[in-house]
């Protein structure tokens, strides 16, 4: 019991999302009313079982979750934010916006409730209503860079490439030690053919992270992409010598990470790799 | 020397230990409960987290954005970061994050009408009586029962001047500066009872003396969710600070981390020397130098192309001379 | 005036767990110089010694802390490598005095 009690904790610590993990060990605890035990960390619970139920689709462990919640805190609007998402989840939208709206309209700063209506609205369907409303909601909270993440991601959604490259700086400035978001912005500009840019990006993220994969492909694929062009007069572009340089670095690196692979795979990845 | 020589000697003095179980002990632990004591009622007292106003919000962010975009510019490319220095400088001289836009100067006669201000000052002043007042009652208690004798031998010695401070309502001459009052006993609990209170209390207790001391200089700054407090208490004028910012962000030079991402790479996986590195910037140095009033300073990465303009560096002073 | 130059390793630290070593680093000082203290007094150091004491024990401790906890590799968990030698050593030597005064005058003052 102990155990399953830390677990939760650190995976709220971290914020990852692992409903699977949180329902398997969250489902008993709640069920024989252990989770009493652990005081004020038990409303914490309740409330990540709920969510984490939502998400496997364990809709009764998450109502059970939820009414034990609006018992103890009645009126709350954390609480009604987990109702809502539940009215989501089983697919009354209109209902679910209705709630949101009400919380808003009591507490125009809760930002629980004004994330939930940007993604109802990405849910219905409405994907420019979202970019808006999300939008709107950046202008006050600049510093929420899981926000800005997921405005990237409605932009990308539509194909809007630069301006989901604008909110990747975004996110760069707020978190320059996570090589992922720099991961992001390098392929976003691959995509919107800044190949150069892409480059030094790539880079980047493998000097944050020793021998990423991703990023060495990405490497590679820009640096074969640039070397089939004549050199650029650019002065701040790559050299010619540096390119190659870096070419030799990212195949060896990659053929390096098969290495612990069978011979017949490594030969096959070997032979792509070179021809990339 | 004589004089000297005399106070030099060890005073052995016996205390009654009955001063050690009436006052040592018990100034000790009356100031460690007080400190509890405090720190919760800090704690009730601020009640439930208050309600942040959206445009107050809004405003401390903006200003944000201005040291976001010079702390971590420069992993940007310089398109990126030019675009956000222009925008921001514009915005920021308007007034755009601006709770009140048409505000100007408030007249400081209404002041005490606007609720979120008293607010402010009302919680600032809440935070020093919890700091002032129990230290204030502390030090009555001792100097009204516990004066006029010694109480304690530091075990190391100080100067004549401390005498008279430490040894306040005791009035002799040739004592040691060690032997000293209860006060100086009062005054070195302060201090040492700091880093048990963190022990005890977690960090960011409420009985924090340093953060007292500062209290007392700067009154009345409210938390960030609030409106700003200017030390001496007045509203402040938000635009004034926007516009510091404004020509903060306007000093700031862009220089592109990435511009020799190629060579560092390289340099980590050991594929070239990390001489190469400190090359790169002397070289860059002496371009950024002799270029003078170019402003697009060297910005090429490989180690070849770092050799050349070093010999146009040098090939440019030679032309100056002959010339 | 010009922006700061970009140290690639700088944005390898993640500012919350610098705090959080930070300040387990304090809270490891803070009880290791009340202990030094209660055994200075009850040794009865006085002037230098008593000082003495405190630093070489301190020394020792940054010592352990960076062979055992730091691994030897004190830039991994701080932004100066320095800082496993120097960080709360101050505020350490506050609560020393305080429990070297106690136990000293317990002891050897009163009768």
């Amino acid at each position: 019991m102990v155990n399953a009690a830390k677990v939760l904790q650190d995976l709220r610590a971290s914020a990852e999302r692992k409903p699977d993990v949180v329902v398997r060990l969250g489902k008993p605890l709640v069920e024989n009313g252990a989770v009493k035990k652990l005081d004020a960390d038990a409303w914490l619970v309740y409330e990540q079982v709920a969510i984490a139920a939502l998400d496997v689709g364990d809709d009764a462990l998450a109502q059970r979750c939820i009414q034990a919640l609006e018992q103890k805190f009645p009126g709350s609007a954390r609480v009604r934010r987990l109702h809502g998402m539940k009215l989501e989840a089983e697919g009354e939208l209109i209902q679910a916006g209705e709630i949101y709206k009400a919380i808003l309209q009591e507490d125009e700063t809760n930002i629980l409730a004004a994330k939930r209506q940007v993604m109802l609205l990405r849910a219905m369907g409405l994907p420019s209503d979202a970019i808006s409303a999300l939008v709107k909601y950046l202008d006050i909270n600049y510093t929420d860079f899981e926000g800005w993440l997921q405005l990237a991601d409605l932009y990308l959604e539509q194909l809007m490439y630069s301006q989901a490259a604008f909110c990747m700086e975004e996110v760069i400035m707020l978190q320059p030690q996570n090589h992922i978001f720099h991961l992001k912005y390098a392929e976003i500009l691959y995509s919107q053919q800044s190949i150069g840019l892409a480059l030094k990006q790539f880079c980047r993220v493998v000097e944050l992270c020793k021998d990423h994969v991703r990023g060495l492909y990405g490497i590679k694929l820009c640096t074969s992409h640039l070397l089939k062009l004549s050199p650029s007069k650019d002065s701040t572009a790559t050299s010619q010598e540096d390119l190659k340089a870096i070419d030799l670095l990212a195949t060896e690196r990659l053929i390096a990470t098969y290495n612990a692979a069978s011979s017949s795979t490594k030969s096959v990845s070997t032979k792509w790799i070179e021809n990339l | 020397m004589g004089a000297w020589t005399v106070l030099q000697e060890r005073q052995a003095m016996l205390l009654d230990p009955a001063i050690r179980d009436w006052v040592l002990l018990p100034i000790m632990l009356v100031m460690v409960l007080v400190g509890v004591v405090r720190h919760q009622v800090t704690v009730l007292l601020n009640g439930p987290p208050r309600k942040a106003d959206l445009k107050s919000a809004r405003e401390t962010k903006g200003l944000q954005r201005g040291s976001i975009l010079r702390a971590h510019g420069n992993h940007l490319p310089e398109y990126a970061f030019e675009a956000r220095k222009a925008y921001l400088t514009e915005a920021f001289e308007k007034g755009t994050y601006l709770k009140d836009p048409k505000a100007g100067n408030k007249p400081k006669g209404n002041v005490m009408q606007d609720p979120a201000y008293v607010e402010t000052m009302m919680d600032g002043m809440k935070k020093n009586m919890m700091n002032i007042v129990p230290q204030t009652v502390i030090m009555g208690w001792i100097n009204f029962f516990f004066s006029g004798f010694v109480l304690i031998k530091l075990p190391f010695p100080l100067t004549i001047r401390f005498k008279s401070m430490l040894q306040r309502g005791i009035e002799t001459q040739d004592m040691d500066v060690s032997w000293v009052s209860s006060l100086s006993w009062y005054f070195l609990n302060l201090f040492g009872l700091q880093s048990v209170f963190t022990l005890i209390l977690g960090s960011g207790h409420a009985a924090d003396a340093m953060r007292d001391m500062q209290a007392m200089s700067t009154m009345g700054m409210g938390p960030a969710a609030g409106p700003q407090m200017s030390p001496t208490g007045q509203p402040q004028d938000m635009h004034k600070i926007f516009l510091s910012e404004k020509e903060n962000i306007e000093l700031t030079e862009h220089e592109w981390g990435l511009n020799n991402v190629e060579t560092r790479l390289l340099v980590k996986y050991g594929k070239l020397p990390r001489s190469i590195l400190v090359d790169q910037k002397k070289a860059k140095a002496a371009a950024t130098s002799v270029s003078g009033p170019s402003t697009s300073s060297l910005s090429s990465s490989s180690p070849a192309a770092v050799a050349a303009a070093a010999a146009a560096a040098g090939g440019k002073k030679k032309g100056r001379r002959q010339a | 005036m010009s922006g700061q130059q970009i140290n690639p390793d700088d944005a390898l630290y993640v500012d919350m767990f610098i705090a959080k070593n930070s300040q387990t680093m304090t809270f490891i000082r803070s009880s290791y110089s009340a202990i030094l203290g209660i055994a200075a007094g009850t040794l009865g150091l006085t002037n230098w010694s008593g000082f003495i004491f405190y630093f070489t024990g301190s020394a020792f401790l940054s010592f352990l802390i960076f062979a055992i906890k730091a691994k030897a590799r004190p830039s991994l968990y701080f932004r100066q490598p320095l800082d496993v030698f120097t960080e709360g050593v101050l505020g350490g030597l506050l609560s020393y005095i305080l429990f070297w005064t106690l136990l000293y005058g317990i002891i050897h003052v009163y009768d």
